[in-house]
């Protein structure tokens, strides 16, 4: 039977053990590094209050992200969960993320390079497109491709074959295209890359190539001017680096990584130019270039800035910009420089390559490069 | 606001169970139609307007709807089923039908509000009772507005009728300790359904029926059983949180799911799939075009008519019309065949109907009929080979832990409509509850469950994506 008006003393305890566990989590946390921090980005803010803003759905969005932040149970039962699933099955836990073998590796290695297979055709014009408006004026363009840490270390297994499926694809795509005459494309082989970096040229738990494996980039540009590196880059100190592939899974867990870059005399100098998006260009000038070797654009991904590669490039070349991907469409304000490179990494090289076709979003670029 | 997220579990839930309970009886139904109407209010901003609509329209039309008999009050009852259903199909459907005749509409670009279908069932069941007769006109508003706004069924249900709930609206009395241990357990118990495995495999699902490309049958099938395993935890486990936090505020509302993939035929899965939307087309359409009384090609027709509006409750798309033509051919091909009442091969029934449950979710859940034709074409000739990449990667260890499950809840053995929480929990064959084991189980489901919640929300920014 109902009782009256009076909640039975069982069923006080219920609800009040309930609401403990739930508001708990509020307070128990790590003890190290917020919610916001683990994630890699900015804490969400809670949003201002007002009569208007009560019937718009997204303040209750941002407050709700506010709130998600401030939960300080999260991290932690994140990385507990991730860590014993890793460890108990060798398998990772996020879709994020793949384990096989000894290695981690990101998802989008094996999934981004086909997600559409018609970028290949583009791509071929792409490639041709931009020797032709280089060609006019008056430049050299390279598009550089970096391999990912599954090409230089595949997985192994019984579904390795069919995980490396649409890659494989790709990198058929690129080498045909690499082998056009004239191509402007340069694929860095994987082999290099643990040469010159003595087998540690990739990070364990980081998508990204070390320091030492980005040398081959810098190799790479010097050979094409027919120049070399050789005694340029020195061993730097050892520093922790946090794996991005360890942040995907919540996994605060560092590893010891040797510095490598030029000696602090050859550093060239940066600044930073705004070009009308969030991420401004860089230019530089070097003191200590090669010999007799160009200025430089070089517009680049996370393989050289994850790595802090860009004075070890820039150092290379008397003067130059450094432009990140997104900040593509207008590189005029990076000046007219004589050697173009785009760097990219290969899980995105065939989308990248096709985005540079006429009348993309890209157009704007392929004026700069068109122009004397 | 859904009862997994963050906001809801570690903010709203406590803040209801805090503020609620302490209260005298009289401040309890205020102070539930108060947060209610902020639970609402957190999920779709100014879109409370239709819900607000609907309550006050079938509320003050229905207090004329008992007394008027004759043409005025036919006029009137059908005024008010047009008025409450109005917001419904402006939004829903007149937009699909401008799309297909090629019309603009300024509802095109309206979003659906949230939970529209279920608040327009519920507003439309109590204006057909109280016409009927079933249920007396209520003449309190706030009572009627919390039965309407109500957060546990505000949502996606269960579809409950006024007449379930009045009593214990205006009584507003304090719940047992079993019936808190009942409603907080259960309430565990379905975040667990919820976030531990219809998220899973919800996650394996997108990958197959939101990409592009053509599918190998290995990836058609895992995608159409990961989808069967999603939508059966999901919905059922967002009731079984529904029921759970009604019973903690002494609110008993209707079961929804009984075994439904334990079914051997398609007759009884609907009688144990969404229940509650199936008793209600049964009650206020089915039966008044006259059900089975009137011979079998009245009651063919009937079906026919229930099953294409149960079709378009879901959606005005062809895939879901498809997938409702499906079902109700199968109900008629069972009555036509007398196929419901062979009592034999259960084990080769339940195969059958398990075949045919996950086969007819396809259309469900895509987007194109044509996307459906090409992944039910690479179910039967497709290509017998590793699925690609993209699914790879999604099957992880715990969206195979979720995809086993799934697929052992094919294999329980059958125990009528009882579900396996009340099999659990209960003394026995009565109603009566092990407290400790219930205790026990709530406590277990709900750790999981708020782990899997909090894992879930997880989602790291990265600069590589640039």
């Amino acid at each position: 039977m109902n009782e009256p008006n009076r909640l039975a003393k069982g069923g006080t305890v219920a609800v009040l053990a309930f609401v403990a566990l739930l508001v708990l989590l509020w307070f128990v946390g790590p003890a190290s590094g917020t919610n916001a921090q683990r994630q890699n980005r900015p804490q969400a803010q809670f949003p201002s209050f007002s009569l208007a803003a009560a019937a718009d759905v997204t303040t209750f969005q941002d407050a709700t992200a506010a709130f998600s932040d401030r939960l300080r149970a999260k991290p932690s039962v994140v990385e507990v969960v991730n860590t014993a699933v890793l460890s108990l099955t060798g398998r990772s836990p996020s879709a994020d993320v793949v384990a096989a073998g000894d290695q981690l590796y990101y998802a989008g290695e094996f999934t981004e390079p086909c997600l559409e297979p018609e970028y290949a055709t583009w791509a071929r014009d792409s490639a041709r497109t931009l020797v032709k408006a280089a060609q006019q004026g008056g430049r050299q363009v390279l598009f550089v491709v970096v391999p990912s840490k599954s090409a230089a270390h595949p997985p192994t297994g019984a579904a390795a074959s069919a995980l490396l499926k649409c890659q494989r694809w790709s990198q058929a795509v690129l080498r045909d295209l690499a082998n056009e005459p004239g191509s402007p494309i340069r694929l860095i082989d994987p082999a290099d890359v643990e040469r010159v970096a003595d087998g540690e040229g990739y990070w364990h738990g980081d998508t990204h190539w070390t320091p030492r494996g980005g040398q081959a980039l810098s190799d790479l540009l010097a050979a094409e001017i027919g120049a070399s590196t050789k005694g340029r880059f020195v061993a730097g100190d050892y520093y922790d680096h946090q794996g991005d592939l360890y942040r995907l899974l919540g996994i605060p867990r560092l590893e010891k990584t040797l510095g490598w870059g030029v000696e602090a005399a050859q550093q060239p100098q940066f600044e930073e130019v705004a070009n009308g998006t969030p991420w401004p260009i860089r230019t530089f000038t070097s003191p200590q270039p090669l010999p007799e070797s160009p200025s430089l654009l070089m517009v680049y991904d996370s393989f050289v800035y994850a790595s802090g590669l860009e004075p070890s490039v820039a150092s290379l070349f008397p003067s130059g910009a450094l432009v990140l991907w997104d900040a593509m469409p207008n590189v005029s304000p990076a000046g007219p420089q004589q050697l173009v490179v785009l760097e990219t990494t290969d899980r995105l090289a065939l989308s990248r390559l096709a985005s540079l076709n006429r009348g993309g979003p890209n157009q704007p670029f392929l004026d700069y490069l068109a122009k004397p | 606001m859904v009862f997994s997220s963050t906001t809801f579990l570690f903010v709203f839930l406590p803040i209801v169970l805090l503020v609620v309970y302490p209260l005298r009886r009289v401040w309890q139904n205020v102070a539930l139609l108060v947060l209610s109407v902020a639970f609402y209010l957190w999920g779709a901003g100014s879109d409370i307007v239709y819900i607000t609509f609907v309550s006050l329209a079938s509320w003050f039309l229905a207090l004329f709807l008992a007394e008027r008999r004759g043409w005025s009050g036919r006029v009137l009852y059908f005024v008010s089923i047009v008025l409450v259903v109005s917001p419904l199909v402006l939004v829903k459907y007149v937009p699909v039908i401008a799309q297909v005749a090629s019309i603009d509409s300024v509802f095109a670009q309206v979003s659906l509000p949230l939970g529209i279908s279920f608040f327009t069932f519920h507003g439309l069941s109590y204006v057909m009772d109280v016409r009927r007769g079933d249920q007396p006109r209520e003449t309190r508003l706030d009572h009627y507005l919390l039965y309407l706004f109500l957060f546990p069924h505000q949502i996606a249900g269960p579809i409950v009728r006024y007449g379930e709930i009045r009593e214990e609206i205006k009584s507003r009395l304090r719940p047992r300790t079993q019936d808190v241990v009942y409603g907080l357990s259960r309430f565990g118990w379905g975040l667990f359904k919820k976030v531990a495995i219809a998220d899973q495999c919800g996650a394996v699902a997108a990958v197959v029926f939101d990409s592009g490309g053509t599918k190998t049958a290995a990836e058609a099938w895992i995608g159409a059983f990961a989808f069967t395993v999603q939508i059966y935890f999901d919905f059922s486990g967002y009731s079984d949180m529904a029921i759970g936090l009604a019973r903690v505020f002494n609110f008993h509302f209707p079961e929804n799911f009984a075994g439904p993939y334990r079914s051997v035929s398609a007759t009884e899965f609907w009688r144990r799939w969404h229940m509650t939307l199936s008793r209600w087309f049964r009650d206020y359409v089915y039966i008044p075009l006259g059900g089975n009384r009137h011979g079998p090609f009245r009651e063919y027709a009937a079906l026919l008519v229930t099953f294409g509006l149960t079709s378009l409750w879901h959606g005005a798309t062809w895939p879901y019309l498809v997938w409702g033509g499906l079902w109700s051919s199968a109900l008629m091909v069972e009555r036509l065949t007398g196929l419901r009442s062979v009592t034999g091969f259960v084990a080769l029934r339940r195969a059958l109907m398990a075949l045919f449950i996950i086969v007819t979710w396809v259309p469900f859940r895509s987007p194109t009929m044509t996307q459906t034709v090409e992944l039910w074409k690479a179910m039967v000739v497709g290509q017998w080979s590793w699925p690609g990449p993209a699914l790879l990667v999604a099957l992880t260890p715990l969206t195979l832990a979720a995809l086993a499950v799934g697929v052992l809840i094919f294999f329980l053995p059958d125990a009528g409509p009882r579900r396996i929480f009340d099999r659990i929990i209960q003394r026995g064959d009565t109603q009566q509850i092990n407290v400790r084991v219930t205790v026990a189980i709530g406590t277990a489901a709900l750790i999981v469950g708020v782990i899997m919640a909090l894992w879930g929300s997880f989602s790291p920014f990265l600069y590589f994506q640039f």
